[in-house]
């Protein structure tokens, strides 16, 4: 069993055997709330705390109603805090070294705007690297396409083929991977000079289900319903979530929509194309299978929500949850250990990945051999990351959960455009990223979550 | 613990002063001597309470005796009175007279945060049941020989008001799903023995259709192991891990609770979880004599559904 296996089984040791005293505690001996209340503001004195804490580490019933407080507690922390952020500002005690920081972050953003505004947009960037094909005509900037492929980048070494060969051998995967980064680019050039016209003229969403099959829409549609057919492409290998990425963009573009050859301008060269279906067949059987089933298959898409229900049941997960957060806890971890998610995220340094874990991230930085393990500040599941280089990871999850690290160990939670389920995020950098709801709507940011805008 | 010669822990000069800290407002009707009645009662109970757990351990005369046993009673005592939440404190007091405008202004203030906080601990449904259910304990509709008796008799001032309702809230609500749970086998009756029964049998049959006669044992001597080390905790690292695992808070909850940072808590996490399952790997390897492969098994095992008290079931004897 490898090292990580090891941790898993340890932490589900730990927490049945911590819940096994769930009934204990009589209540006879318990604090009064009075004195659970000075406990929860640090109010007790450190005699009392200490001798409390004795208490509740073995009570579960003063531990049940300390945490029933902290949850009641929560919201109401926050706003006191924004209220006490207002209250310092405004205080006539710091309106003058307020005033001066303000006029010296207007200068400095001055400056910024100046240093930066002539950097290129990040699509440009990812087809300028080394192993990115020449860039034909211009494209527009809006187009999904060109963003998708900029975001694509990190995304070519997330596929879990990769994955499994990384954990034998990392350097047939380093050479697998800069295939791969070639074929992504190839793809997206195919797919650009395809679309060029097409997305030119496009003013409507990405994903309708209601709309009219035009040729166009149909062929977004696939896309986006891809997309989503990535997460739940675990029941035919864990690692097809990945390439469907990579590969959705060809297959829903040129082949799975023979409506959209015959109306669009057919610009991409053939050789590009033969040479991303070489790469696909290379890379998974079961992508191609997964792929000739969603273009033939009629579009019957389940909602991913649809599916951990099934794997709740599935894993036999019928074990009595105390609280709801458990619950979703044991989903995610259902959700991985069925591969209904991909937990490896993989980076750009082939010995760096990333493993989602129930309420945690993993970390390794020498193949998989040693884990670190980074206990995350969130209830909701993780479903799924990007990480554009070794440090920087953003990650998404239900709720509107979206986190980054930009130094590989601190995890920042972003405030999401919507409060809706994601299921994917396409990472540039740290300001930099798309995420995708699971209704298909995707939204990008270009300073690092402040604002959002909707993604054709 | 120290009392001016009236036998009083509180003088009214000082219940003055911790009123006019409060900012009651005139229309409460609150009396510097009712306040001051007040916080006699939450001095006696801190120091009663201090005093009681001093002279178990230690069963020596530890106030008053010397004076400057007295003088440090009485510093400890205006620190407990400056500590306290006064304003609330006062409203409280006022609360429990009846006052209508404190009542009124308790309403105005603190109903909003009582829902809020009710539905973040019963969920949407049953959070404004669990909160309407405390106003008539709250005004005291509950009468003790002849007497209005209050909830609010019960507040001392030593948490701010939002909190203790927080507590009260948080202790009916586990009260009731402890009733709940009590109360289930009871009603299930002969299905609940069936099902320990089927449990039983299915357990047996696990156990003989195990392809690793040994796996029972292994999983029984891992839980022991496991259990060792998990009594062996400090207090707060133990309370950490019940919190993350049982009560499944998270990471900012926990530090909420143990005044912690949150990334404290998940450094504080890992260590503790790193150091038992160092405890109980030495423990497998030097006591139970297993081998490496044979820990690993354990390992393997355990990532299954423990259906219930491996060590309970399998102890000698049974």
């Amino acid at each position: 069993m490898a090292p990580r296996e090891e941790d898993k089984a340890m932490a589900g040791l730990l927490r049945r055997s911590l819940a096994q005293d769930a009934g204990s505690g009589s209540g006879e001996d318990c604090p009064a709330p009075e004195i659970l209340a000075a406990y929860f503001d640090r109010a007790l004195d450190a005699q009392e705390t200490s001798r409390y804490e004795l208490h509740f580490s073995r009570c579960s019933t003063c531990r049940e109603q300390l945490a029933a407080m902290a949850r009641a507690g929560g919201v109401d922390v926050a706003e006191k805090k924004t209220v006490g952020a207002w209250d310092w500002l405004t205080g006539p005690r710091w309106l003058m070294p307020a005033a001066a920081m303000m006029v010296a972050l207007l200068v400095f953003a001055g400056i910024a705007w100046r240093i930066w505004r002539p950097v290129a947009p990040v699509n440009q960037i990812a087809m300028s690297r080394p192993d990115a094909l020449p860039s034909p005509n211009s494209e527009p900037p809006a187009n999904p396409a060109s963003r998708e492929s900029s975001a694509s980048s990190p995304d070519v070494v997330r596929r879990p083929e990769n994955a499994r060969a990384l954990e034998v051998a990392p350097s047939v995967a380093t050479s697998a991977s800069r295939a791969m980064s070639r074929v992504s680019h190839s793809n997206i050039a195919s797919r650009r000079d395809e679309l060029s016209s097409a997305d030119a003229a496009s003013a409507q969403p990405p994903v309708e289900q209601t709309a009219p099959p035009q040729p166009q829409t149909m062929a977004r549609q696939q896309n986006s319903e891809m997309v989503r057919g990535g997460m739940r492409a675990g029941s035919a290998s864990a690692a097809a979530a990945a390439p469907v990425t990579t590969a959705d963009e060809t297959a829903s573009v040129s082949s799975a929509a023979p409506a959209l050859d015959t109306t669009v301008s057919p610009a991409a060269p053939p050789t590009k194309k033969s040479e991303a279906r070489s790469m696909e067949s290379d890379t998974s059987a079961a992508v191609q299978a997964y792929e000739a089933k969603e273009s033939n298959a009629p579009k019957t898409k389940l909602p991913v929500t649809a599916v951990p229900a099934q794997s709740v049941s599935a894993a036999n997960l019928t074990v009595s949850q105390t609280t709801e957060v458990a619950a979703l806890a044991k989903l995610q971890e259902a959700q991985v250990s069925s591969n209904l998610i991909n937990p490896q995220i993989l980076t750009p340094d082939p010995k760096i990945f990333w493993l989602i874990e129930p309420g945690a991230i993993g970390r390794s930085e020498d193949g998989g051999a040693s884990w670190k393990t980074e206990y995350l500040n969130v209830r909701a599941p993780i479903l799924a990351g990007a990480a554009p280089t070794v440090k920087i990871c953003w990650l998404v999850g239900t709720n509107g959960t979206i986190l980054r690290t930009t130094n590989g160990t601190h995890w920042k939670t972003i405030s999401p455009p919507a409060e809706t389920d994601f299921v994917r995020v396409e990472a540039a950098d740290t300001l930099t990223a798309t995420v995708t709801a699971m209704d298909g709507r995707r939204f990008s940011t270009s300073d690092g979550g402040k604002h959002w805008i909707i993604a054709k | 613990m120290p009392s001016n010669p009236a036998g009083q822990f509180v003088s009214i000069e000082v219940a003055r002063g911790l009123l006019q800290k409060g900012a009651a407002p005139a229309e409460w009707n609150l009396t510097a001597e009712r306040f001051r009645l007040a916080l006699e009662r939450s001095v006696a109970h801190r120091f009663t309470n201090a005093a009681s757990h001093l002279s178990a351990g230690a069963s020596s005369n530890t106030h008053s005796d010397t004076p400057s046993h007295a003088s440090q009673d009485a510093r400890a005592i205006h620190a407990y009175l400056d500590s306290l939440h006064a304003a609330d404190f006062a409203l409280a007091c006022a609360c429990s007279d009846g006052n209508a405008a404190a009542w009124d202004f308790f309403m105005a203030r603190f109903r909003p945060e009582l829902y809020r906080a009710g539905r973040a601990i019963a969920g949407e449904s049953a959070g404004r049941d669990l909160a309407d259910s405390l106003y008539a304990e709250l005004y005291g509709l509950r009468e003790v020989a002849g007497q209005r008796k209050s909830l609010f008799d019960y507040f001392l001032g030593r948490s701010k008001l939002t909190t203790w309702l927080y507590a009260i809230l948080a202790q009916r609500h586990v009260d009731a799903i402890r009733r709940a749970r009590r109360t289930e086998p009871l009603e299930e009756g002969e299905a609940g023995e069936h099902a320990y029964a089927a449990q039983q049998s299915s357990l047996a049959n696990s156990a003989a259709s195990s392809p690793d006669p040994e796996r029972n044992r292994f999983l029984a001597i891992l839980q022991a192991a496991l259990t060792a080390a998990l009594d062996a905790l400090e207090a707060r690292d133990r309370l950490r891990l019940a919190y993350y695992y049982v009560e499944g808070l998270t990471l900012a909850e926990i530090g909420r609770l143990v005044g912690e940072h949150e990334a404290t808590v998940s450094r504080k996490l890992e260590r503790t979880r790193r150091e038992i399952r160092k405890q109980v790997e030495g423990a497998l390897r030097q006591e139970k004599k297993l081998s490496a492969a044979q820990l690993q098994l354990c390992y393997e095992y355990a990532r299954e559904e423990w259906p219930f008290d491996l060590t309970r079931v399998l102890s000698p004897g049974e």
